[in-house]
């Protein structure tokens, strides 16, 4: 390279960084710097850096919102017609499975009764402190930090690590706290780590996100793969004392891979769809207050529950029995019901056309009855203004009107006035 | 021709149009780069500055491309201040190609937004990578870079004709 092209491209440079021209305020250099000012600023943990970097955060959050609102309607609008274009299908199947579910109901309660007394045994009730539902304002895909900000932050008791939900299923944690809002982790980001239990077969394992939409199950021995069908299920172990053990992640599915398969966590939460989530934390309550818990559902349940407690499966069997024998008892008392007041209404309505008819006639007698004042006022008038209102046989008078025309009436009722008309 | 030359309010109007595109497009959650499909993401940032700075629009100042690049990494999620570098070190390749540029060609542009945008990635990445210790998905980078590059062909010609239309040439 010659010494003029040299010189050349050193002052292009030069004149890249520092020149402003007449269009721009600010030196390219000097913004430069003030990045780099920013990235190493922002690396560190000082009180008065957070407090400005949750100030613009919070000014950026809101400002973000409002400029994907129409997006976010438009999405919400294409949802809504998508979802009531479905609803129809899906409720002959809820129909279904409802019935089903009914049937299933009962037995359920019971199990869920024998679980909570175990684990009260086991010391191993957690309870939610506060559930504190919060909107999501702001969720970006990106591949960096799978992620979103709720409109929930320090003043409405957000702390970092608190657990997030939707409806009972597990969403991820908060990992950032502002003043009003909170940037939350979702479990498929690679960063996210959660202690699961795969059931059947209570095999221990970590659920850890791809940055997609899956999670691969970690820490877990080849030979027990094996036991993993497609029926089981991930929840969350509780084994660090974070979480409470139960709550629901995800399904277990195998995802073909160019020469093997894999199993990975298909969450129950579609993150793509979450609107609404609730932000709680777990706390393991005492002895006592788990024994006056424990009184007070007695108390409510009559006994019942020590009962169930007792009881053989044989006897639980019977109870389910005879309890359905109950449900056919009162379904029938209501069937009976709804026949007579299918009669009531008939009766009721019969009763209503002929009271209409009544009205009917009524209204036209008052009708005639108005006629027949109207004609009764005409008739007096015509006695006292008739004479006014009459056509005279005079040479030259154009004044009065035939009897019984409408003008002769109107003369009549205006007290032998004419009008123009 | 300026078809705004009597109103000066709608010519600036006009002229903020660019700026106010890439604010939407940083401060909307909607990003092109976080697409759901497979090989299409682009930066569409880095298209818009790129343009604009080369052919040194009005309106168009650093320090707006500055503020921009600190929204985009608050919302984002990106440590602050990547962005704003990245933008900041397009905006010196533009300066410096338009000081050795004495006839632009579209192709050219197009040849130099390739390597300028490599350049700025690898940077960014680099700073990402060894600085925040955060993972980088290599076939991402490559297929963004590279639909990035595809794509400003095409913006181009949108971003040409909206200024030849409104102010009868490219560079107002």
């Amino acid at each position: 390279m010659s010494v003029g092209s040299r010189d050349d491209f050193v002052i292009a440079i030069r004149s890249a960084f520092l020149k402003k021209g007449t269009k721009q305020k600010f030196s390219l250099l000097s913004l430069i710097i003030l990045s780099i000012i920013i990235i190493i600023l922002s690396n560190y943990n000082f009180k008065i850096i957070n407090y400005i970097k949750s100030g613009v955060n919070e000014f950026i959050y809101r400002g973000s919102y409002v400029i994907s609102a129409p997006e976010k309607i438009s999405e919400r609008l294409s949802n809504q017609i998508k979802d009531h274009l479905e609803i129809y299908s899906e409720t002959t199947n809820n129909e279904k499975e409802l019935n089903e579910l009914r049937s299933r109901d009962l037995s359920l309660s019971i199990l869920e009764f024998e679980n909570r007394k175990l684990k009260e045994q086991l010391d191993d009730y957690l309870v939610s402190n506060k559930l504190i539902f919060a909107k999501i304002i702001i969720d970006n895909n990106s591949p960096y930090l799978r992620s979103f900000i709720i409109n929930k932050g320090s003043k409405d008791g957000i702390k970092m690590g608190m657990v997030v939900l939707d409806q009972n299923y597990l969403v991820g944690k908060v990992i950032e706290v502002n003043y009003a809002t909170s940037r939350v982790l979702m479990l498929s980001d690679i960063n996210s780590n959660v202690p699961i239990t795969i059931s059947p077969g209570n095999l221990q394992a970590i659920a850890t996100g791809n940055g997609q939409y899956y999670a691969n199950i970690n820490y877990l021995k080849k030979s027990h793969f094996k036991k993993i069908n497609s029926d089981s299920i991930a929840y969350t172990s509780g084994t660090a004392g974070v979480l409470k053990s139960g709550i629901p992640v995800g399904k277990i599915i195998t995802i073909e891979k160019e020469d093997s398969q894999q199993m990975m966590i298909e969450f129950f939460s579609d993150f793509t769809q979450l609107q609404y989530v609730s932000v709680t934390s777990f706390d393991s309550i005492n002895q006592s207050e788990l024994e006056n818990e424990s009184k007070k559902t007695d108390s409510n349940t009559n006994g019942l529950s020590e009962n169930l407690t007792q009881i053989q499966p044989n006897d639980k069997l019977n109870i389910l029995l005879k309890e359905k024998e109950i449900n056919e008892e009162i379904r029938k008392k209501i069937e009976l019901e709804n026949n007579e007041l299918k009669d009531q209404i008939s009766e009721i309505q019969k009763t209503l056309f002929k009271n209409e008819k009544i009205l009917d006639d009524q209204k036209k007698i008052i009708q005639s009855f108005k006629i027949d004042q109207e004609e009764l006022e005409f008739l007096k008038l015509n006695l006292e203004f008739g004479l006014k209102c009459q056509k005279k046989q005079k040479l030259f008078s154009n004044k009065g009107f035939e009897v019984g025309t409408p003008e002769y009436k109107k003369c009549v009722l205006n007290r032998g006035i004419a009008t123009n008309e | 021709m300026n078809k705004f030359q009597d109103n000066t309010f709608v010519t600036s109007l006009f002229k903020s149009i660019p700026i106010l595109v890439l604010f939407i497009s940083v401060f909307n959650e909607f990003d092109a780069n976080y697409f759901q499909i497979e090989y299409l993401s682009f930066n569409f940032s880095y298209i818009l500055i790129f343009f604009c700075t080369l052919k040194n629009i009005d309106h168009f100042g650093y320090g707006l491309i500055f503020c921009a690049g600190i929204i985009n990494d608050v919302v984002t999620g990106l440590p602050l201040g990547i962005s704003s570098l990245s933008f900041m070190l397009i905006c010196v390749a533009t300066s410096y190609f338009r000081s050795i540029t004495l006839r632009p060609t579209l192709i050219r542009d197009w040849m130099f937004f390739l390597i300028t945008i490599s350049l700025v990635n690898s940077i960014k990445f680099m700073i990402l990578s060894y600085i925040f210790g955060s993972l980088i998905n290599y076939k991402y980078l490559l297929v963004n870079n590279f639909t990035t590059f595809l794509l400003f062909f095409f913006f181009s010609f949108i971003f040409n004709f909206y200024f030849e239309k409104f102010f009868g040439k490219s560079d107002v």
